[in-house]
This record gives structure tokens, sequence and C-alpha cells, in this order.
């Protein structure tokens, strides 16, 4: 071995002597699933104590939203602003949590393209936590933007009929709505190009169906008669329904996919997501990265 | 099956690799790689962008499975055991394959928790590697504000939370400075007196002759040339001549000359006066820079340089290594 030292006669101070830090001693046991699992969701916390911006699609968002449908269009829509954030929030409340269920996927995209996910598959570790942990902030996050939600909305004037137990079961459910709608993204994150395409897509997906979907406004021509109705179970009632009761198309996309995630173990999906990242076409960072 | 382990184990092969083969589409990324790589030792990829290396560093280290061909990584079989042979690896990516967003001191802290420390020692051990990297300083600073040499340390830090038995370094120097580049190269031999086998990559020919016990030249997904350095640069002569002509009418008479003296074919560039020739013995090059005087033909300049990483491809493959993407395209 010709090992050559010229250049350690530049060498300064502040130079480096890893030699000491080089052997690390008794490896230690590999991670159990539940420890890997939270120590990726640290990973996700510091991410939001680092990047606090990422938390505006949970706070603020919610909130424009809120206050423009209701006073912009509230009164063209339903006669009264009152009257139509009644029927607008649960939708809203759907429409809001499921455009930031676009965000694992970027975040997925990002750390294949960035190479840090590769690092991850080198570990030996339970693969599927660094997703189920980053799931677990998530669901943080939409509870979080829920919470804004109805709590702005109870401010303005929303008396939902289903009362507290009602409005904590839609919260459930959009939870678990959101939870299967986000593997779409975790999926198309994994085969996307970049961010952009991956951000463009879902956008291309999500906006068309929002407003197809009776968040906004019943497609069902007997509107205010089946309000009268439906009454005391709307709020339970209608965070689902704009999604399965009237659009069918929608409906069945998100039903198979609920029943895929919620059918499929997550080791399954881990298999999914592996072959996709198998077949895609190169190694992710050799044909996108830039810099 | 344990006896046959034991036994490859003893062979002392950190990898053992045959007929690897990685097909993306119509390319044949890895063309049938065989490769051994004796434990203890740094073993160098040399080629240039496209050739295949990542690839194979990516098949070895568990990260794409290759499709036909198999390999053992001490002695475990990459196909059927890789979680035996992660616990016992470590990959730095090309680019830096840590979290930007995230402070020096916290990526360290996750990849330690993630290698099966408790929180406790997972500070001791990301504190501990800081100060021997040299980035205490920086240790509560986003990754993403740090510079290159900086962010290619951390990123060999976090490999090395427990020490791997093999490390795979994708081009770990490129695009760093000079010094950088040899604080990288300081870490590097000092994990292979840990005993650290090492596999790295590079397009640059000193940092392999630097670095590594042998040299593997890749080209197209294939392995052309194996060896030490120096056989290396045995095999694509002693050096190289370059002749500046003063007249380009003088050319053919001078290539005349020099092919006679040095008994070596002589490349022309597209100036015409602008000649080169691999020498196979440099006591010829006196003597056919006097025959060129004698026959009054004017020279510019003239050199004699050391076999370069592009000198080693014209020989071996008879094309430029800034050639290569358009070679690819025209074979394909």
């Amino acid at each position: 071995m010709s090992i050559r030292l010229e250049h350690d006669n530049s060498t300064q101070e502040e130079d480096v002597h890893p030699l000491n830090a080089i052997a690390s001693g008794r490896r230690p046991d590999p991670p159990n699933a539940f420890a890997s699992t939270m120590a990726f969701a640290q990973r996700a916390l510091l991410r939001i104590k680092h990047v606090p911006e990422q938390m505006f699609d949970v706070t603020v968002f919610p909130i424009i939203f809120l206050l423009m449908f209701t006073y912009l269009f509230g009164g063209a829509i339903a006669g009264s602003t009152g009257e139509y954030l009644q029927f607008l929030l649960p939708g809203i409340l759907v429409m809001t949590v499921s455009q930031i269920t676009i965000y694992m996927g970027i975040d997925l995209n990002n750390d294949i393209r960035k190479g840090i996910f590769d690092r991850f598959r080198t570990l030996p570790i339970w693969l599927p936590s660094a997703l189920v942990g980053a799931l677990l902030v998530d669901v943080i996050r939409y509870s979080l933007a829920s919470a804004i939600m109805i709590g702005l909305g109870l401010l303005l004037g929303f008396r939902p009929e289903g009362g507290a137990i009602g409005v904590f079961g839609a919260v459930l459910v959009i939870l678990l709505f959101s939870f299967s709608f986000s593997w779409i993204w975790t999926a198309a994150g994994i085969v996307m190009r970049s961010e952009k395409s991956l951000m463009m897509m879902s956008f291309m997906i999500i906006f068309p169906l929002t407003f197809v979907s009776n968040v906004f406004v019943d497609r069902c021509p007997r509107f205010d008669a089946r309000q009268r109705h439906v009454g005391a179970d709307r709020l339970g009632g209608c965070s689902v329904r704009c999604f399965c009761s009237d659009f069918r198309a929608a409906d069945d996309v998100f039903v198979s996919e609920q029943r895929v995630t919620s059918g499929s173990s997550s080791i399954k999906r881990a298999v999914i997501v592996e072959s996709i990242y198998q077949h895609t076409k190169k190694a992710p960072e050799e044909n996108t990265f830039t810099k | 099956m344990d006896n046959e382990q034991l036994k490859r184990q003893t062979n002392g092969w950190a990898v053992e690799a045959k007929g690897l083969v990685k097909v993306y589409g119509k390319e044949r990324a890895v063309d049938g790689v065989d490769l051994v790589i004796p434990q203890g030792t740094v073993y160098g990829f040399l080629g240039p962008n496209g050739a295949g290396k990542t690839t194979t560093i990516r098949m070895l280290a568990t990260l794409v499975q290759p499709d036909s061909g198999n390999a053992y990584i001490f002695g475990h079989d990459l196909k059927k055991e890789s979680a035996a042979i992660k616990s016992r690896i470590s990959l730095t990516g090309q680019y830096a394959s840590i979290d930007e967003d995230l402070t020096g001191i916290e990526n360290l802290v996750l990849i330690s928790k993630l290698m099966g420390y408790t929180s406790k020692q997972a500070k001791k051990r990301a504190m501990e590697l800081l100060a021997a990297f040299g980035l205490e300083n920086a240790a509560k600073r986003q990754v993403k504000n740090y510079s290159g040499g900086m962010r290619r340390r951390i990123d060999i830090a976090a490999s090395i939370v427990v020490t791997p038995d093999l490390l795979f370094l994708d081009e770990p120097t490129t695009g760093l400075d000079p010094r950088s580049r040899n604080q990288v190269w300081d870490i590097i031999r000092a994990l292979v007196k840990a005993g650290t086998t090492v596999l790295l990559t590079t397009q640059n020919l000193e940092e392999a002759d630097q670095l590594a016990d042998r040299i593997a030249v890749i080209h197209q997904g294939k392995i052309i040339a194996e060896g030490t350095s120096s056989e290396l640069k045995a095999s694509v002569g002693s050096g190289i001549l370059n002749v500046q002509l003063l007249h380009a009418a003088e050319e053919k008479r001078a290539i005349a000359i020099l092919e006679k003296k040095l008994g070596v074919p002589v490349h022309v560039a597209s100036d015409a006066i602008s000649l080169s020739a691999q020498v196979q013995d440099s006591s010829l090059v006196a003597e056919a820079l006097g025959e060129l005087a004698r026959e009054q033909i004017a020279i510019n300049d003239f050199s004699l340089g050391r076999p370069s990483l592009d000198r080693v491809f014209l020989t071996l493959t008879g094309q430029s290594a800034d050639e290569q993407p358009n070679v690819e395209e025209g074979n394909l």
C-alpha cells in the first residue's frame, strides 16, 4: 500500500483527528420497530422546528379558506353566510386535510432524490418505520388543522348537530381518510422525477375532485329538502359525504384505496414501495440531482 | 452452509462478486462485473460518469438487486442475507445523504438511534464524532449551511457511527477543494487503519493512486482493467509525450520520425501541430526529439506527462473519457 503523506506538512491545528473516534466499540443491537419509528417521528418534529413555514398549511391556509368561502360565496350559494358555514365547514375540513397529505409524498421524494433514503435503506432497521414515523407526526398536523378549523367555525357560528361526539368521530374519519389518501402520494413520491411534477400531479387530481365533489355545493337538486332531513348526522356524514355519497368516481377511487391501505399490512406496503423503487429507471439521484 | 460461510470468511474476502448485471431499459448499466476485495484494503473504482460505478456500489450495498450474477459480502449471500449484510456495511452516497434541514448533531443522533443506541449513548457518540471530525463549532448549525468539505465530513461521520466492516464511498472528494480533499483522504486512511475495508469510486486517477491498494477501471458497465496503480500505469506506458510543431506543414514528417523512434502510434490534434504519443520507455524520448532537431523540424513546445485518467481511458478503450456519453449512445 503506497500512502503518501506529503500534504501532512501543510495541515493546521484545526485539522481532523478522526482516529480517536473511529472505533465505535461494541455494535449495539439493531433498534426494534418502535424505537426506529420514534426516531423518525422525532426527525419529522425537528424538521418542523427548523422549517416552521411548513406549518402554514395546517394553520393559516385553513383559516383563509374558511373565511374566504364563507363570506365571499356563502350568501350567493346558500342564501346566508351562517347557513352556508353550517354546510361548508365539514367539506372544507376534508379538503384542507387531503391537501396536506401531499407533503408526505413530497418529503419522501426529496429524501430519495437527495440520497438520504439510501442511507436509511442500508441501516439494519424495520424500513417502513421511516414512513410510519413521519405519518405519526402528520397525524398531529392533521389534528391541528382540524382543531383550528372547527374552533374557528364554532366562533363564527357553526353548530354541529352531531355534538362533541359527532365532531370527534368526524375527525377520526378524516384522520383515517388522510392516512389512506397519503399512500397515493407516497407511491407517487417514489416514481415521480421531481417535487414539482409531484405537486403538479397532486393538484391536478385534488382540485377537480374537490370542486366536482359536494365540498362547496351540494350537486343534488333537492339541496334544501335533504339538508333538513339529514340533520343530526350532518357532520359525521358530511365529512365522508363530500367524497363518498355523491361523486361516484371519486367514491370508487377512494374506497378502493382505503381498502388497499387498510387491508394490507405496512410490511406489504413496504414491499410495494421497495419494488416500485427497484423498477424506477435509474438511481434517483443519478438522473435528477442538479447540484 | 455454515461451513461454507466459515470457509469464505477465512478466505479473507470482504467482497466476492461474480457476473453482476444491472439493466435499466435498454442500457446495460453494469454488464458482468467480477470482483474480489480482500478484507482491510482500499479498493478503487475508476471511471467516468455513467460508467456503472454507482450502480455497482448500489448493488453491493443491497440498494438495488442485480438482474443476474451474485455477490458475497463477508460470505453473506447478497440476494438472501441482506439483513446480515446491512449490519456490516455502510454507504456514503455521491451527494451528502443527510437531512439538510437538521443540524449536524441532530443528524448524527438520528443515525445513532437508528443504529440502536439509546438517546444518551446517541448524544455521546454524536459529540465524539463531531469532535473527531472538527465539526464541534458547527454542531448546532443546519447542514444546509455547511461548506462542501464539512458536508462530506458529516456524511462520512454518519456512516461510521458504528464502525462498519465495509464502507462504500461514492466519489468522496468530487467537488471538494484540495484542503478538504486531503482531510477526507486522512479520514479514509484512519478508517482503514481501524480495520475497515473501503470501496470507493472516483473519477480521479490521483485519488485512486493515493488511496487504493487495487484499482478497477470501469467502462460501459465492464471492468476493463484491474490491478495496483503501478500495474495500471505500466499498462498504459510510462507517460505521454506531447510535441507542438511550429509549422503544420511538417506534420507528416514529424509523425513518421516519432513513430519510428518511439515505436508507438502518434495522435494528431485537430490543429495539426499538436502531436501526442503514448511512450513505453521514456529513454526513447530524448532520442526522438534529437532526431526531430536533426531533421530540422522546429518545435514550439514539448512535454512528457504522467498518464492521466484520460490517458488510461484512451489507451484501454481507444476513446477519451470526455467523449464517453456520445460513444455510449453510438454503441446502443
